[in-house]
């Protein structure tokens, strides 16, 4: 509430309070992380967000420089306070924009615990015999399966 | 077509999209059970598609979560 | 209304048999209409629990076409000025299969109509068997792609990125991608709205897209693509809402009006007995007096 408070006063009056405003927008990191048919966090204020992407993983805090990150295949890690919470996304993107806010638009994610561990193995060990098919398409799409199930066996428990 | 060294080489046969619905479904069937049912429900897909030209329709074809092109 | 006035000046007039017959007819009518408000009723019952649903599905996908949306705002993407050859830009209009709710696609088929009166060079992609029908009749040589089986159900990601990869597939540089859908304003309101899915190369020379950091190249390429597919979603998803809503109002007016006319036929209905009845007296009376 009070922080609401003081952004408000800060956006109508820029430059009275543009000091405080810094201090108060530098601290946090906001965090919206959207599913097609769900919002998981809308500009929730978090402490720190680890993303696997296409260049390696990497930590986003408050401040960071504006980026644009395309996800593979791994673990999401949400870090509020004390409290970790970790999904599993098989793709989409993220954003940093120039005021600490963070957009995760993943194609899809659940939370890591929700995962069959066994499943994910029988998958894989099909998706693994279907890769080396003669048939362009079929080992195209194993080929991606295989992918998203090898970085959900190293991590599913 | 060579086979790509590296297994994220999808993106040279085919779309961000098409892989997208590709990975998200393969992720749905690693669920727990519980969670699965519900969460597969999205992939029963029922759309047709129709390419046209100078105005004439073709024979519509279902869409499929597939890498056939 | 006419028929109704008809068969009133009728009954008053009619002969015992003339009568009879009437007031059978009424009868019949008076429960086809019966059947007919069950229907509507039944019809606005089911388009009623799939409202919430479907209310819940637009704003989900609302947040993730917005989010999407942001990075274009702050990079302030502007669709590019007019260069020398023509524009090519496609349309995405957007409804679905299936009528009784109001003037939903009409609507959205005029709008497209609108835009591609000033935009003679476009390409359009239609989803839908109604915007279909449309569009055909008007601009069948434009159309490229036709869609339907959508919006049965709360559209999902899949059927977005599907149609969004075969409209890559078109392999056609497009200067810009107008999704044409109706937005959901409110239970009585929707209004025919355009989301702009500009192409990576529009993004890549926006004013601000230098302030964010990019690893490899493909990545707006990829992202381009992502967001057409989202907000094709999102589209869809507000269409989908606003279509269920509007059924559910045309069919609670459908079932309104067929109460009111329940309602003035079961007058004239008893009416027409009591005229029956009368005559009948009448006949006995008459019958009786001339036995004396």
């Amino acid at each position: 509430m009070f922080r609401t408070l003081s952004r408000s006063v800060s956006i109508a009056t820029p430059r009275l309070a543009r000091g405080y405003a810094e201090a108060s927008a530098s601290n946090v990191l906001k965090l919206s992380f959207a599913l097609p048919d769900n919002a998981l966090y809308k500009v929730a204020e978090v402490t720190q967000v680890n993303l696997p992407t296409t260049a390696g993983n990497i930590g986003v805090l408050a401040n960071h420089v504006p980026t644009i990150e395309e996800l593979t295949p791994g673990v999401i890690e949400v870090i509020q306070g004390s409290e970790t919470k970790q999904f599993f996304v098989p793709g989409g993107f993220a954003s940093v924009s120039p005021n600490s806010e963070l957009n995760i638009n993943a194609i899809d994610a659940y939370p890591l615990e929700d995962f069959s561990a066994s499943e994910a193995k029988n998958l894989l060990s099909e998706a693994q015999k279907n890769a080396s098919s003669s048939d362009e398409a079929v080992a195209a799409q194993a080929k991606i399966e295989v992918d998203v199930l090898e970085a959900l066996v190293a991590v599913a428990k | 077509m060579p086979k790509p060294a590296n297994m994220s080489k999808w993106k040279l046969t085919i779309s961000f999209n098409r892989y997208a619905a590709i990975a998200g479904r393969i992720l749905r069937q690693a669920l727990k059970e519980d969670k699965r049912a519900a969460a597969v429900r999205q992939d029963t897909l029922e759309v047709r598609f129709a390419k046209w030209d100078n105005g004439k329709q073709s024979e519509p074809e279902p869409l499929k979560v597939s890498a056939n092109k | 209304m006419f028929s109704l006035r008809m068969a009133s000046g009728a009954a008053q007039r009619a002969s015992a048999t003339r009568t009879y017959a009437t007031l059978r007819e009424i009868e019949i009518r008076l429960k086809s209409i019966k059947n007919i408000e069950k229907i509507t009723k039944t019809m606005m019952v089911v388009a009623s629990t799939r409202v919430n649903k479907a209310a819940r599905a637009m704003q989900s996908s609302r947040v993730y076409g917005e989010a999407a949306k942001d990075v274009y705002d702050e990079a302030e993407v502007q669709a590019p000025e007019a260069t020398e050859t023509p524009e090519k830009n496609l349309y995405v209009v957007m409804s679905s299969d299936k009528g009784l709710c109001g003037s939903i696609h009409s609507q959205l088929a005029r709008a497209a109509r609108r835009y591609l009166a000033e935009d003679t060079n476009a390409d359009i992609v239609v989803v839908g068997d109604k915007q279909k029908a449309q569009l055909s009749r008007s601009n069948a040589k434009q159309i490229k792609l036709s869609f339907a089986g959508i919006g049965k159900e709360a559209p999902t990601f899949n059927e977005a990125a599907l149609v969004a990869d075969e409209i890559s597939k078109l392999g056609v540089k497009y200067d810009n991608i107008k999704i044409l859908y109706n937005k959901y304003v409110s239970t009585v309101a929707f209004e025919p709205t355009i989301i702009e899915a500009p192409p990576a190369s529009t993004i890549e020379q926006a004013p601000k897209f230098g302030t964010y950091e990019l690893e490899a190249d493909d990545v707006t390429e990829n992202l381009a693509e992502f967001n057409l597919a989202n907000f094709i979603l999102w589209g869809l998803s507000e269409g989908h809402a606003a279509e269920i809503t509007a059924r559910r109002n045309a069919m609670d007016n459908a079932s309104k009006n067929a109460n009111d006319m329940i309602g003035k036929y079961s007058i004239l209905y008893n009416r027409t007995r009591q005229a029956v009845i009368t005559n009948e007296l009448v006949d006995i009376i008459t019958g009786a007096s001339s036995l004396e």
